[in-house]
Formats: C-alpha cells, structure tokens, sequence
C-alpha cells in the first residue's frame, strides 16, 4: 500500500512540477523589444477572426446548417465603439458617392477605417519610420517616426507622425483630402493608438477622430488586433469588381 | 436604386464610426431573409479580387439551365480557411446554400458548398459584414 502511495504522491509532484513548468513558460512569453528598448510592433496584425470569426475552425462547417453558424445575439458591449455625432446638415449635404472613398469603387479606404478591414496588414518598425502595409486595396503607409515629411499634399490617409508614449506607438493624422470627411478632410485630425499587451501577442488600438466642421464631438473608436499567423497576401481590387455596376449609382468603376 | 443608394451611404457612415469593413456589406447586395439550396454543375471559375466567383449550372423542372453566379470570400480569405484554387473544378456537382440579391439577377451570395466527396466548406460572406 505503502508503495502504492508513494508512486501517486510521485505523480502528483511529477504533475504539478508539470504544470509549474508550464506556467513558467507562459509568463516566458514576453513582448519583443527593439535594441532601442521600444516595443516591437513589426509582424501581422489583424482584427480578432481576422473577418472570419464567424466561420468555424478550418472554416468547415462540422454540423448541419448555417443558422448554427451565425453569431448568437451580443448582449451590449460596454466597449463598443463610440458612434459619431455629426452636426446638423452635414449627412444631408454631404458628396454623393462616388465622391465619398466608398470601397465598392476600390476607393483607398481612409484612417482609422483601413485599420479594422477583415483583412491582415504588416507592420514594419524601423528606428526611423513606421511601415503600415495593409491587404485591402494593397494600400500602405510610410510614417516618419519623430517629425513630419515637409512636402506634403492632402491625400485620402492623411499626413502622420509617429512618436513613442511609454509603449504606445501613437500616430497622428492629419491633412486629409476634401475626398474624406464629407467633404472636410482639411479639418479631420486622427490619433491612432497601438498599445500592445504584455505578452506582445496583440495590440489594444484606439483611434480618436476630430473635425469641428462635421462633428459634435471628438469620438474614439477601439479595436483589439491579434498577432496573424498568415502573410499578407494579394488583394486587387478592380480585378473582378461585378458589384460596382450593381450598387454605384453612377460612372461604375471609374474611380 | 434608391434604397441601395441609401444603403451605400449608411455603409458610409458606419465606416466612419468603426474601423471594420470590407468591399461591401453582406446586406448592400443580397438578402439574408432569401436563403436557397441549389445544386448544379460548376461550368466556371473566377478566383479573382475582390471576390470570386463560381458559377453554377442548375437545371430546373422545366428542363432549362440557369447559370448562377455564386459570389464569394477572395482568394486570400478562402486560402486561409483551407481553399485551393482547385477544391472545386468545372464540371463538379455540388450543393450550394446560397442568399439570393435584392435585384432577382441570378446573382446570389454563395455561403456553404457541399462538394462532390460530401465534405462541407464555407465561401461567401457572414451577414454581418462583407468581404
């Protein structure tokens, strides 16, 4: 008998060694830093599901019917995005698509929305710029670290600036083209916020969005983004573009 | 046209209120509320961007083909939920359970194919958002 307790208090040590060693490995598990001590953003991100949080694993369907398949009704999220206020006449007065960048045309989607496409972008961090280059529309961003470039012209991503808050990488956006904002991308000024978790496997991104030519008040929207095992890949947008002709009310694909 | 007009710009101004979005939303084009089965032979393919396309020959009572055209994820996405280009091929027969387009065209949102081997695969977008 005496034996007998003896090999169970011998696994029991073995199994909680086991697990000790586990847990180990886990707190192990550290966000990289650069040799200038910053945290190491570079690698891909997406949005948690990456668009595909719906599907099951694999994507193949394990029982029966779609319905099984859908999202069960969310009970309100206290961290929902805020919704933007805008003043008064400016959804009616705003440019009619095309002219707004709507994505049907393969309009370049702008900041922060480019950030939460169902599809994964890379990071690419240098000491001196930040590289953004996202799937979607094979759109990218090359961000200064520290000082703005000089010679600029408004454009539909906007002009940024990178600098460091502790460990968060905080982007700042501004001159954004009269394509954006409803007309008033002159105005919209945007602070992007990438503040990664301590095990570096995502990052908590805010973005602050401001124009006092179309809203109310400030608004921030939140995203979690996960650390992607998958590269980017090819995503062309006017290749095969069939629903332009269907849901653009004029000049299908001429923008 | 007008109610997709007015949808196109509600899908503006979601963008501008969550950074989540895609080509276009499930809702713009099609109907979550005209869910069919169909079963046909695949007589084309369009692995392309932003959408693919599989196009299915469905034969009805009456003895005419129809051809589908079945959209779907883009190629990046189907890859990485386990797509090849060549799961399916022309001339298979598959069961597809699809979302018909608001227009009647025989247009429809290709959501979960059953291939040839029975094995079950999701292609087309969710209905809470588009790709």
């Amino acid at each position: 008998m005496s034996v007998t307790v003896s090999r169970v208090s011998a696994t029991a040590v073995a199994l909680v060694a086991l697990v000790a060693l586990a847990a180990d490995v886990d707190t192990q598990s550290r966000l990289r830093r650069t040799a200038g001590g910053r945290p190491d953003l570079s690698g891909v991100w997406c949005r948690p599901g990456c668009g595909l949080e719906l599907l099951p694993e694999g994507g193949e369907l394990v029982t029966g019917t779609i319905a099984g398949n859908r999202a069960a009704p969310q009970a309100p999220n206290p961290n929902a995005p805020e919704r933007p206020q805008y003043l008064p006449g400016i959804l009616e007065n705003r440019p009619p698509p095309p002219t707004n960048p709507v994505l049907i045309g393969c309009m370049p989607p702008t900041v922060p929305g480019v950030t939460g496409s169902p599809f994964p972008f890379e990071i690419v961090q240098t000491p001196t710029r930040i590289y953004i280059l996202y799937e979607i529309q094979h759109w990218f961003r090359i961000i200064p670290v520290g000082k703005r470039f000089e010679d600029t012209d408004p454009g539909y991503m906007g002009d940024a600036v990178a600098t460091w808050d502790g460990d968060t990488l905080v982007i700042d956006v501004v001159n954004f083209n009269d394509q954006v904002s409803m007309g008033h991308g002159a105005t919209q000024h945007v602070v992007e916020r990438y503040t990664p978790s301590a095990d570096g496997k995502s990052i908590a991104y805010t973005a602050t969005v401001s124009n006092p030519r179309t809203l109310v008040k400030p608004y921030t929207t939140r995203l979690r983004l996960d650390r992607h095992s998958d590269r980017v890949r090819e995503y062309e947008c006017t290749e095969n573009n069939q629903d332009a002709p269907h849901l653009m009310p004029e000049k299908p694909g001429a923008r | 046209m007008r109610k997709q007009v007015s949808v196109l710009m509600m899908v503006g101004v979601i963008l501008a209120a969550t950074p989540a979005f895609a080509h276009h939303s499930f809702a713009a084009e099609y109907d979550i509320n005209k869910k069919v089965t169909m079963t046909g032979v695949i007589s084309k393919i369009e692995w392309t961007n932003p959408h693919t396309y599989y196009y299915l020959d469905v034969t009805g009572s009456d003895g005419k083909v129809v051809t589908w055209a079945l959209e779907g994820f883009p190629p990046s996405s189907l890859t990485r939920i386990g797509w090849k280009r060549d799961t399916i091929k022309v001339g298979d027969k598959v069961t597809v359970v699809a979302f018909l387009s608001h227009d009647g065209s025989h247009r429809a949102n290709g959501r979960e194919y059953t291939l040839p081997n029975g094995r079950k695969l999701l292609a087309g977008a969710s209905q809470a958002g588009g790709r």
